[in-house]
């Protein structure tokens, strides 16, 4: 058998004359297959290996990955099928062009050279692989992120990947990466700012899922923040270090400017330790209901200077870490029952173990107020105008209004049914002797 | 005797309704097209007065809340089954409970049950509503402190049960949405123990059935020694008076052979009480 590899690629015209010489050649339609096959004359040129390809290899290209798909589907998760795949169909089709371009009469011995197999190779697999590799991670760590840390983790592996494919191809055709990185240190600090700040934000991420279970929420946000800047401070400080920026003189005056601003950011300063310190004694959560000097609401997010709450009214509110560290706060939704009093008073009429069975029957007679921990029904004492109890109910943090609004309406619904009365502050008008009228006498006129 | 019409295929047609009674409740189930629509009410509330067995659903109050469950027009078949609540329980006698030593005693204990509703959807039945027969007030299990006392920042939620235990229920008539728990209770201190409530975590019990009641399996509960209670065991068999019941519902939470539901048994002291 002679080999088929040309000396030189074939000019246009080649292509005219070899189907003439094909044409001329045709064998009889009647000659058996098998003594086509055996012509040792048609196994040199493009007729016999030209249709093989066509005819076997793309069927064969388009069948055999849905076969292989068919076979793996329930075996192998589904995106390294999906990237096995990929790979199988570039190597196919490839080898289908080489394997044309061969029958050809083309000279493809380049190909075969280190530089162009590697770039083969890389753009049969690398490619792939940089496509389906960030999503295969991302997917499958992803199930113990967070949505958003996935989705991080996703461009950084992106960003990572093709810049190994970039710096690749580079070395295929021969070119000096590090060389290439230290003629350019613009591109150099345009990488370390974009890798570092995606570093920083994954490790802040990824610490922060990592201390979720072990500190409070609010500790986490402090923590992750503190981690995020220093790292954005430490990349743009390498970046303007990689461009040529002498950083000395900014770090010696550092210690000055440190002082400047130490005493002109006082309050913020203040606010930041108090911040620490709430961090520490943990007096609240995160979407704890909080009182501060009056002002109630949720706690939305937690800050280095402050934390933010959303009033029960929906308006948001600012309150300085160093207000909450001064002054007096309620966390209101702490604990998971609380007691809702109530105060009410009846007249001097009635009979206060009468009034105390009554109040007992309408906290027993309601389902949100809890058996246990007891109610409270005191006498509180002698009012200026009534006889005054305090009604305690017990009841779950979350039904605490509704309580108070069913138990007060029970209450008067209960006294009106057993007659007794809530009175309304009276006063009474007495004229004593003292206060008589004076005695006018009228006297006829002269 | 269970005449509620229990883990049978009901049938209701297109713009028609049903109501159905059990202990307080008022269930009004209506198919409206591609709809079910449930509304539970109370015997005590007015739209609850004189309402229809079935009929046309416009026949119906327009203020009734319903409660809307998409399907298709041509579902048309929805079942009851019983469940036990879905928070632990704390059955309160009325009185204080004293136990002799060695004795084992055994308390039935009625629990009203809830009603869920599994309607057609798709053609498949689906668990879409449950409602308590009897509204049961809430209480607090709080965890108990060293000193004795119940914690109130730590413990759970659970219904309160304002009950007097039965020791036996031969000739006892139980109400139709209960179930019976049958629970014995062992002490091995000396001289009594006396306790005043009884928590049962209900998700490990199972559901029986028979002619006139339904059962769970049988809870136990050991007071030792040294007045320790140990937490309630989940027998697997039923009072051998109720041996022919057959079990309808699986526990909720999955069968479990021992709770590490610590005081299920409130021990009070057995000091004698002076009277003012």
């Amino acid at each position: 058998m002679k080999t088929f590899l040309a000396d030189k690629a074939p000019a246009p015209d080649d292509f005219v004359n070899l189907f003439e010489k094909f044409s001329r050649e045709l064998p009889d339609w009647g000659t058996p297959i098998w003594k086509l096959i055996s012509s040792d004359e048609l196994l040199e040129g493009f007729y016999l290996y030209g249709s093989l390809i066509l005819v076997l290899g793309i069927p064969l290209a388009i069948i055999l990955p849905r076969k292989v798909r068919g076979k793996l589907q329930n075996r192998i998760h589904e995106l390294i099928l999906s990237f096995l795949l990929r790979c199988l169909r570039a190597t196919l089709w490839t080898g289908i062009v080489i394997g044309m371009l061969l029958a050809m009469g083309y000279e493809l011995g380049w190909i075969f050279s280190q530089t162009t197999t590697h770039a083969v190779l890389l753009f049969l697999y690398g490619l792939p692989l940089t496509i389906a590799l960030p999503n295969l991670i991302s997917k499958v760590a992803g199930e113990h992120l967070q949505p958003s840390t996935r989705g991080l983790l996703s461009i950084s592996l992106k960003a990572i990947l093709w810049t190994l494919f970039f710096f690749f191809l580079l070395t295929a055709y021969g070119v000096n990466v590090a060389e290439f990185l230290q003629s350019y240190p613009i591109l150099r600090a345009a990488l370390m700012l974009i890798f570092g700040l995606l570093l920083a934000r994954l490790i802040s991420q990824l610490l922060a899922r990592f201390l979720r279970d072990r500190i409070t929420p609010q500790a986490n946000m402090l923590l992750t923040r503190i981690l995020w800047t220093a790292g954005i401070i430490i990349v743009s400080l390498w970046t303007l270090a990689i461009i040529g920026y002498d950083l000395t003189p900014f770090l010696a005056t550092a210690g000055v400017a440190g002082l400047a601003i130490g005493f002109a950011a006082q309050t913020t300063l203040s606010n930041v330790i108090s911040g620490i310190f709430l961090v520490n004694e943990r007096p609240y959560n995160l979407q704890d209901l909080i009182d501060v000097n009056g002002i109630q609401g949720f706690v939305e997010e937690i800050g280095l200077l402050s934390i933010f709450l959303r009033t029960i009214d929906n308006r948001l509110v600012r309150i300085p870490n160093e207000m909450i560290l001064k002054g007096s706060m309620i966390n209101i939704t702490r604990y998971p029952i609380r007691r809702c009093d109530i105060s009410v008073g009846v007249a001097y009429d009635e009979n206060i173990n009468r009034v105390m069975s009554v109040l007992k029957e309408v906290l027993a007679q309601n389902p949100l107020s809890l058996d246990e921990p007891e109610p409270l029904i005191l006498f509180q004492g002698f009012g200026d105008s009534s006889l005054n109890f305090l009604v305690g109910a017990w009841c779950r943090t979350q039904d605490y209004s509704t309580v108070q609004t069913q138990i007060s309406r029970d209450i008067k619904e209960a006294f009106d049914r057993y007659e007794i009365e809530i009175p309304f502050p009276h006063r009474t008008l007495e004229m004593s002797k003292d206060m008589s009228p004076i005695k006018v006498e009228i006297t006829q006129k002269q | 005797m269970i005449t509620f019409p229990w883990n049978q295929e009901l049938p209701l047609l297109d713009g028609h309704f049903s109501t159905f009674c059990l202990g307080s409740l008022v269930l009004v189930i209506a198919k409206a097209g591609p709809e079910w629509r449930i509304c539970a009410l109370r015997k005590d509330q007015e739209l609850a007065q004189n309402l229809p067995h079935s009929g046309l659903r416009i026949n119906l109050p327009k203020n009734l809340t319903w409660v809307p469950f998409n399907a298709t027009p041509e579902d048309s078949k929805f079942y009851f089954m019983p469940a036990l609540p879905n928070m632990p329980v704390v059955s309160r006698p009325k009185f204080p409970i004293s136990l002799s030593p060695d004795v084992r005693a055994r308390f039935f204990i009625e629990i009203p049950l809830l009603v869920e509703i599994f309607v057609q959807s798709n053609g498949k039945f689906l668990p879409v509503y449950s409602v308590a027969s009897e509204i049961m007030s809430y209480t607090w299990r709080g965890n108990i402190r060293t000193n004795g006392s119940i914690s109130s920042t730590e413990g759970e939620l659970c219904y309160s049960l304002s009950t007097s235990p039965h020791l036996s229920f031969k000739g006892k008539k139980f109400a139709e949405y209960s179930i019976i728990c049958p629970i014995e209770i062992t002490s091995r201190a000396t001289p009594t123990v006396s306790f005043d409530r009884i928590s049962l975590n209900v998700n490990h019990f199972a559901i029986y059935r028979d002619e006139t009641n339904f059962w769970t399996n049988t809870g136990r509960i050991l007071v030792s020694r040294d007045k320790e209670v140990d937490g309630l065991l989940y027998l697997s068999n039923l009072p051998k008076e109720v041996q022919n019941a057959k079990k309808i519902v699986e526990p909720r939470s999955g069968a479990l052979r021992r709770s590490l539901y610590e005081g299920a048994l409130h021990l009070i002291s057995n000091q004698p009480q002076i009277i003012k």
